[in-house]
């Protein structure tokens, strides 16, 4: 008996660890990946923590600047580079550890080490180095987050309109092939946006909505209205009659009853399925290449960046950028995250 | 002149599911009518009509002589308690109160003074702003009330409101219901299908069966003077005893005739049995309505098959030609197992018409 309940425990606890590493690991990985420089992106073996400082040997050889960098691995300084051009050194400086230095400060640190003497310094990297770099290499970032925001706050809209009244529709009301019409919304779900975008691409031209971001939440929203259908048809259906029917007796119309009963108590559901919605838009580049590549959403812009660039440290800090939104998204909402499976009903 | 009138309900769900059937109700102003019978027999049905959250198929329902019959729930001024209470638990409880009264467009002074006032007679006080999550059931059932209350209704309709307690809280919530009406003076529908709650509750006591209704009564009438069998047998635990016995007429007497006994029934009711002479009806008799006598005292001899002890009396099942019967004694006799006594009928018997089930008098 006890012996099985430890069993158990045990199983749960390596199942949660299990499942804690699987999402943490890969988040740690890119986020520190994100702030590597480009010389520790292919150190091997990788260091698990980027560095925040870098020591540096220069000496005076040959008419030329050696410039030595203390490796961990080997516990001494490497040589790295030998030229007499400040600038060579301030370029090579930032590209591979990014530290940023003026040509002025340069000189004045290394020409001391002129009189034959070793200079040591310890430098400070930018962290944010590949953040900067991200924003200067794609011209348009701010216009893409906002049009990364606008196409979300349409999907929310349209989605979640459209799809909570066919899910209350279908919750409440006594139709003809209602186990068909739930199963069909799925169905929906199955056809990749892919398909469903170049076809909707003929429309939006004619409609004149390609390449805006209405236009684009339209088409985010086809299989987001089935989902959210399907989702809130269960949180309606787990809302009991009787607190509806109670406010009817109690002088209310089915208006009042059902903006001032059924949507307060569907509320927390309904900000969960806005969350689907919002990351369907957020994350999608695909769709956004296809309907409108000459004004980019963030992470058409992230995805077409990575694609020039080919710096996975540039690519982490992209999806660094790309994620931090919809974390914050998620913690604003997450008390009804959590309400979402608590009792509705009772 | 009636208050609430219900002429030719009737509600058909579905095109086929009759569940109720062409029902006549006449309340009077101020009157507790308790709602009684098996599971499915369309008590809900009926309140949910009155209420209007359900349409009638047809007939007419007239409150104050008024038909009331097309009108939406809201403009009906009738509240319900329902069976899940149905407490709004994003509200609290003050607001659950306020809620009706806020829709009427009373002032804040007057909502405040009107909710406290309710809260107060509802014991519900320190609750006020309390969530109802976390209110105990009875609590819950009790913010259920103050908010029906509230509202001053011209009807208040209760469907099952108790069933949800336990056995203890019921009968507690039972008298503070039954004060509240009193104090209040309120034309009440009360839905059960406990009857110890209905007879102890009801001013008239309607009892339904398959959407229609088998009789209306006082609680006594219920009881002691039932119109069919089948109140006979709904009414009363253990349930009224039936006995298939020939109507014999023989000279002067009208005799009654069984496998194991016969007797000549009361004065009254001779005349109307007469015109079943010879034919087979149903004599119906209350538990209690036997006498426990010793071996060959009675009308008949049986014995004892099970005794199951009440405290104030005792349940003593008997056989009567291979059929379980049983019978209330309060007697001090010492009764054992497989005893066999005497069994006496006395006069206070039903009859009732084998096909139609419908009392004879
Ligand atoms: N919405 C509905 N659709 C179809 N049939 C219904 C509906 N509501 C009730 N019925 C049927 O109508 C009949 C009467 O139901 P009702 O709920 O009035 O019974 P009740 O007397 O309240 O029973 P209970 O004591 O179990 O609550 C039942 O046969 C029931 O199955
Ligand atoms: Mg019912």
């Amino acid at each position: 008996m006890n012996t099985k309940k430890l069993i158990t425990r045990t199983l749960f606890l390596l199942f949660l660890v299990t499942m804690l590493i699987a999402i943490l690991v890969p988040f740690f990985a890119f986020l520190a990946t994100s702030l590597y420089s480009s010389s520790e992106v292919y150190q091997y073996p990788r260091t698990m923590m980027p560095r925040f400082t870098y020591d540096m040997k220069i000496t005076w050889e040959d008419d030329m600047y050696q410039l030595s960098v203390y490796e961990d691995d080997i516990e001494d300084y490497e040589l790295k580079i030998y030229t007499n051009s400040p600038e060579k050194l301030r370029i090579y400086l930032k590209k591979q550890y990014s530290v940023q230095l003026t040509d002025e400060e340069i000189v004045a640190d290394f020409s001391k080490s002129k009189d034959g003497t070793a200079v040591y310094m310890q430098y400070k990297k930018d962290l944010l180095y590949n953040f900067k770099t991200f924003f200067t290499i794609t011209s348009n970032a701010d216009k893409a987050i906002m049009n990364s925001i606008i196409a979300a706050g349409w999907t929310i809209l349209i989605s979640l309109s459209i799809g909570s009244m066919a899910g209350y529709t279908i919750a409440r009301y006594r139709i003809k092939w209602k186990k068909q019409i739930n199963l069909s919304l799925l169905i929906v779900r199955m056809f990749p946006m892919v398909a469903v975008s170049i076809p909707m691409l003929v429309y939006l031209i004619r409609m004149g909505l390609n390449g805006t971001m209405f236009g684009l939440a339209i088409v985010y929203s086809v299989g987001n209205i089935a989902l959210t259908a399907w989702i809130t048809n269960s949180i309606f259906q787990g809302i009991s009659v009787e607190l509806e029917e109670a406010s009817l007796v109690f002088g209310a119309n089915k208006i009042q009853t059902f903006f001032k009963i059924t949507l307060p108590l569907a509320f927390p559901g309904l900000v969960a399925c806005s969350m689907y919605a919002f990351l369907a838009a957020w994350n999608d580049s695909i769709v956004a290449l296809i309907l409108s590549n000459s004004n980019p959403t963030l992470s058409l812009l992230i995805y077409k960046a990575i694609g020039m660039s080919g710096d996975i440290q540039l690519a982490a800090a992209g999806a660094v950028i790309l994620v931090t939104p919809s974390l914050i998204f998620t913690f604003i909402i997450k008390n009804y995250i959590n309400q979402l499976w608590g009792d509705v009903k009772f | 002149m009636e208050y609430l009138k219900l002429t030719n309900l009737t509600k058909i769900y579905l095109k086929k599911i009759i569940a109720v059937n062409n029902m006549d109700l006449s309340i009077h102003k101020g009157e507790f009518l308790v709602l009684l019978g098996p599971s499915g027999c369309g008590k809900t049905t009926t309140m949910r009509l009155i209420a209007g959250l359900e349409a009638a198929t047809e007939g007419d329902i007239l409150l104050e002589g008024k038909s009331i019959t097309g009108l939406a729930p809201k403009d009906r001024d009738v509240s319900m308690i329902f069976q899940s209470y149905a407490v709004w638990p994003h509200m609290t409880v003050y607001q659950n109160i306020a809620y009706a009264l806020k829709l009427k467009r009373m002032s804040k002074k007057d909502i405040d003074i009107r909710v406290k006032e309710t809260a107060k007679m509802a014991d519900i006080t320190e609750y006020l702003d309390r969530n109802p999550t976390n209110l105990s059931g009875g609590q819950r059932q009790r913010v259920a009330v103050a908010r029906a209350m509230a509202v001053k209704p011209k009807l208040f309709l209760m469907d099952e409101p108790l069933s949800n307690l336990d056995a203890k809280l019921r009968v507690a919530m039972r008298t503070d219901l039954k004060k509240a009406h009193e104090l209040l003076g309120s034309t009440t529908i009360f839905v059960t299908h406990d009857q110890s709650e209905a007879m102890s509750l009801a001013d008239r006591i309607v009892v339904m069966n398959m959407g229609v209704i088998e009789q209306i009564g006082t609680p006594n009438e219920i009881y002691h003077d039932c119109e069919t069998m089948f109140v006979a047998n709904f009414i009363g635990a253990p349930p009224t005893n039936f006995f298939d016995v020939e109507i014999a007429v023989s000279n002067d007497n009208v005799m009654v005739k069984h496998g194991m006994f016969e007797f000549a029934v009361a004065k009254e009711i001779e005349a109307s049995l007469r015109k079943y002479a010879g034919k087979i009806v149903v004599l119906g008799v209350r538990p209690e309505n036997f006498d426990i006598l010793p071996v060959g005292k009675g009308l008949l001899d049986s014995k004892i098959e099970f005794i199951e002890p009440q405290g104030s009396h005792t349940v003593v099942v008997i056989d009567i030609m291979g059929k379980h019967h049983k019978i209330i004694s309060t007697g001090t006799f010492e009764l054992k197992v497989g005893q066999e006594i005497g069994i006496d009928i006395n006069q206070n018997n039903f009859f009732f018409d084998k096909e139609s089930g419908k009392r004879i008098r």
